[in-house]
C-alpha cells in the first residue's frame, strides 16, 4: 500500500471524550454520551450509557446493552459487513478481546484508518482471533506495551490453575480465583471446560453468571457453573473452585466460604511487583492484552506506515516504532483535534 | 530449583508472617535436606559468591537481545530488579512460547543444591568466556521462575528473605521431626545477611 503521509486531516482526531471521526461525525468509545457511538467491546471504560445511537459487532450486542440498557438504540453489524456513518465508509473487525470485542476500521477518499481498540494474539475459546486488517494508519492499544510482558502458553496455565483448585480441594480447602466479570472470567471457565470432570461445577458470583449466559447463547462451550449465592444454605461448600470480581473481597458472600485460598489471574503478575502489593496467595499470567511480542507484529502485519499508540505505554512503544521499525509512530496526544491539549489542531 | 523458586513467589506474595512460616514449613516437609540446608542459608540472607558483575550481565543481555538501551532502562526501571529484567526479556529470545512449569530441558529440573554447588560455584572464578557461555545456556533453556532465581544467585544478590522467627516458627510447625530439628543448631552458626561466603562452605548438617 503507498503511504501518504498526512497532510491531510486526520480521519480520526482525538478529543477529551474520545477518538473522533470528523467526517462520520462518530465517537469511538466515547467517555461521555454522544449522537453517535461505536462501541468496540461492552468493558465499562469504552461502552457508556446515554448516547442517542450506537454501532456494535453482532455477537457483542447482548454484552453491549447488558452494559448501557436494554432498550439502547443499538445497530449490531456482523465483522467484515461495510456501513456508512456519514461521509465515510466503516467496518468492524474481529479484535480477540473478549466476545464481540471489535476493531473500526474507516476508510475515506482512498485513506484507511483502523482503531484497534483492545486486542490480543494468543488464541481464545470464547472469540474469534485478531483479524489482520491492512492499512495506511493503525491506532493500537498498548497496555502491556514493554519487553518484559510475553505470555506463556495459555494450556499450561489452565493446567497451573486446576492444579492449584485439587491440590486444595483435597486439603478441604476452596479457592478463590479472582478476576473481571466480563471477558477474563468466560475464558477461565472455557479453558477449564475440557478439565471437568462429570457432574461437576465451577461455582461464580452473580454478576459473572450473568454474562456467562451471553456467551452460551453465542455458542460459546463453557464450564457447568452455578452461583454461590444459589447454594443451600447451611450447607457447607468444599472443595470448590469460585470466580468472583475483586470486588467482593470482605463482603458477606466470603463467609460461606469457610477455609479457602485466593488467587488473581492478569498479565500484570508476571511481574514481582504485580504480586506484590496484592494479597493473594497465588497468581496466574493470563491476559486479554497482546504483550509486547504481539504488539509489534500486528503493527508490522496491518502494513501501516503512520501509527498512534494509545491506551498504555504509549510513549514506549510509539519510540520504538518509530526507531527500529522506522514507522511514522507517536503517542496518541500527538493525535490533533478538537480541544486536544496537546499537538496541533488540524481540524 | 523449580521447588525453591515456587516457594520464593509465595513468601514475597502473602505478607503476613504466620502465613510465611507456614509455606516454608511445607517446602521443607516437601524438601531433600541438603537443598533445605541452602535454601534457609539464603533465605536468612546468605548469599553465594558473585559469578558475574551486574554491568557485565547487562551488556551480555542487551548484546543478546538487541533491545536499544533506553528500553532495556526502562524495563529495569518496570522490574526494579536486574535478575528478574534479564530472565524475562531473555525470553524474547526464544522463537517458541516457552513454558511455564519446565522447559523440559534438564538444566531446569535440577536441584537447589545441583544448581549451587555444580553449576553456579565451580564457574564463579572461570574466565569471562566460560561464564558467558553458560549464562547463554541459561537463556536458551531454563523456565521462568527457574531463570531469576539463577540470575540472583549469580549476582550474589538473591532478593527473598525471611526473619529468623519465620524460620524457627516453621520448625515449630514441623515439630518432632529430628532431621529438620537438627538445622537449627547450625543455623545459629551461620553469619547472616550479605557476608559473601567462601566457596568451600559445605552445609552438610546431618
Amino acid at each position: 500500500m503507498a503511504y501518504r503521509k498526512s497532510a491531510l486531516s486526520p480521519l480520526i482526531t482525538q478529543t477529551p471524550e474520545g477518538l473522533y471521526c470528523p467526517a462520520g461525525g462518530f465517537y469511538i468509545d466515547p467517555s461521555r454520551s454522544v449522537e453517535i457511538a461505536i462501541v468496540t467491546h461492552a468493558h465499562s471504560d469504552h461502552a457508556r450509557r446515554g448516547s442517542r445511537k450506537y454501532f456494535c459487532a453482532a455477537s457483542g450486542e447482548g454484552l453491549l446493552r447488558e452494559r448501557i440498557g436494554k432498550f439502547a438504540n443499538i445497530e449490531a453489524v456482523p465483522f467484515g459487513k461495510k456501513f456508512k456513518v456519514g461521509a465515510v465508509g466503516v467496518s468492524l473487525h474481529s479484535a480477540g478481546h473478549i466476545l464481540g470485542s471489535a476493531q473500526v476500521r474507516i476508510e475515506h477518499e482512498g485513506r484507511v484508518w483502523v482503531a484497534s481498540g483492545d486486542y490480543k494474539r494468543d488464541e481464545d475459546p470464547t472469540c474469534p482471533p485478531f483479524e489482520i486488517v491492512p492499512c495506511d494508519t493503525f491506532i493500537t492499544e498498548a497496555t502491556f506495551g514493554l519487553p518484559v510482558y510475553r505470555w506463556p502458553r495459555i494450556p499450561e496455565v489452565a493446567l497451573q490453575i486446576e492444579s492449584w483448585w485439587r491440590d486444595n480441594a483435597a486439603r478441604g480447602m476452596n479457592s478463590v480465583l479472582y478476576c473481571y466479570s466480563l471477558g477474563k472470567a468466560q475464558r477461565l471457565l472455557a479453558e477449564l471446560a475440557p478439565r471437568m470432570r462429570p457432574g461437576e461445577r465451577i461455582l461464580v458470583h452473580d454478576t459473572v453468571e450473568v454474562l456467562n449466559h451471553h456467551y452460551r447463547e453465542q455458542g460459546v462451550a463453557l464450564a457447568p457453573t452455578e452461583c454461590v449465592s444459589s447454594q443451600q444454605k447451611g450447607v457447607a461448600i468444599q472443595g470448590s473452585l469460585i470466580l468472583a470480581p475483586p470486588g467482593i473481597q470482605g463482603t458477606p458472600l466470603m463467609n460461606r466460604l469457610g477455609k479457602f485460598e485466593t488467587a488473581f489471574a492478569s498479565g500484570w503478575m508476571r511481574l514481582r511487583r504485580g504480586r506484590f502489593s496484592r494479597r493473594y496467595d497465588r497468581s496466574f499470567v493470563l491476559s486479554d492484552h497482546a504483550d509486547w511480542p504481539s504488539l509489534v507484529r500486528t503493527v508490522r502485519e496491518t502494513g501501516a506506515r503512520e501509527v498512534y499508540v494509545m491506551h498504555g505505554s504509549n510513549e514506549t512503544l510509539a519510540r520504538y516504532l518509530r526507531e527500529e521499525l522506522g514507522l511514522d509512530a507517536q503517542p496518541i496526544d500527538k493525535l490533533g483535534g478538537r480541544q486536544s491539549v496537546a499537538g496541533g489542531d488540524h481540524g | 530449583m523449580k521447588l525453591f523458586s515456587q516457594l520464593c513467589q509465595q513468601l514475597e506474595s502473602v505478607p503476613f508472617t504466620h502465613s510465611k512460616a507456614e509455606i516454608l514449613a511445607n517446602y521443607l516437609r516437601a524438601t531433600a535436606q541438603v537443598d533445605a540446608s541452602w535454601a534457609l542459608y539464603l533465605l536468612l540472607g546468605g548469599q553465594l559468591a558473585r559469578l558475574v558483575d551486574p554491568a557485565t550481565l547487562e551488556k551480555w543481555i542487551l548484546d543478546e537481545t538487541k533491545l536499544p538501551e533506553w528500553l532495556w532502562q526502562e524495563c529495569r526501571e518496570k522490574t526494579g530488579d536486574l535478575a528478574e529484567s534479564v530472565a524475562l526479556v531473555a525470553e524474547l529470545t526464544r522463537a517458541e512460547t516457552p513454558t511455564l512449569f519446565t522447559s523440559g530441558h534438564e538444566s531446569d529440573e535440577l536441584s537447589l543444591r545441583a544448581w549451587i554447588e555444580e553449576r553456579l560455584q565451580p564457574i564463579a572464578r572461570q574466565v569471562d568466556s566460560v561464564r558467558h557461555k553458560a549464562v547463554h545456556e541459561w537463556w536458551r533453556t531454563l523456565s521462568l521462575d527457574v531463570a531469576w532465581a539463577v540470575h540472583a544467585l549469580a549476582l550474589g544478590r538473591f532478593p527473598v528473605h525471611v526473619p529468623k522467627r519465620v524460620v524457627d516458627d516453621a520448625l515449630r510447625i514441623l515439630g518432632g521431626e529430628p532431621e529438620v530439628l537438627g538445622l537449627t543448631a547450625r543455623l545459629d552458626a551461620l553469619p547472616l545477611a550479605g557476608a559473601q561466603k567462601p566457596l568451600s562452605l559445605q552445609l552438610d548438617l546431618f
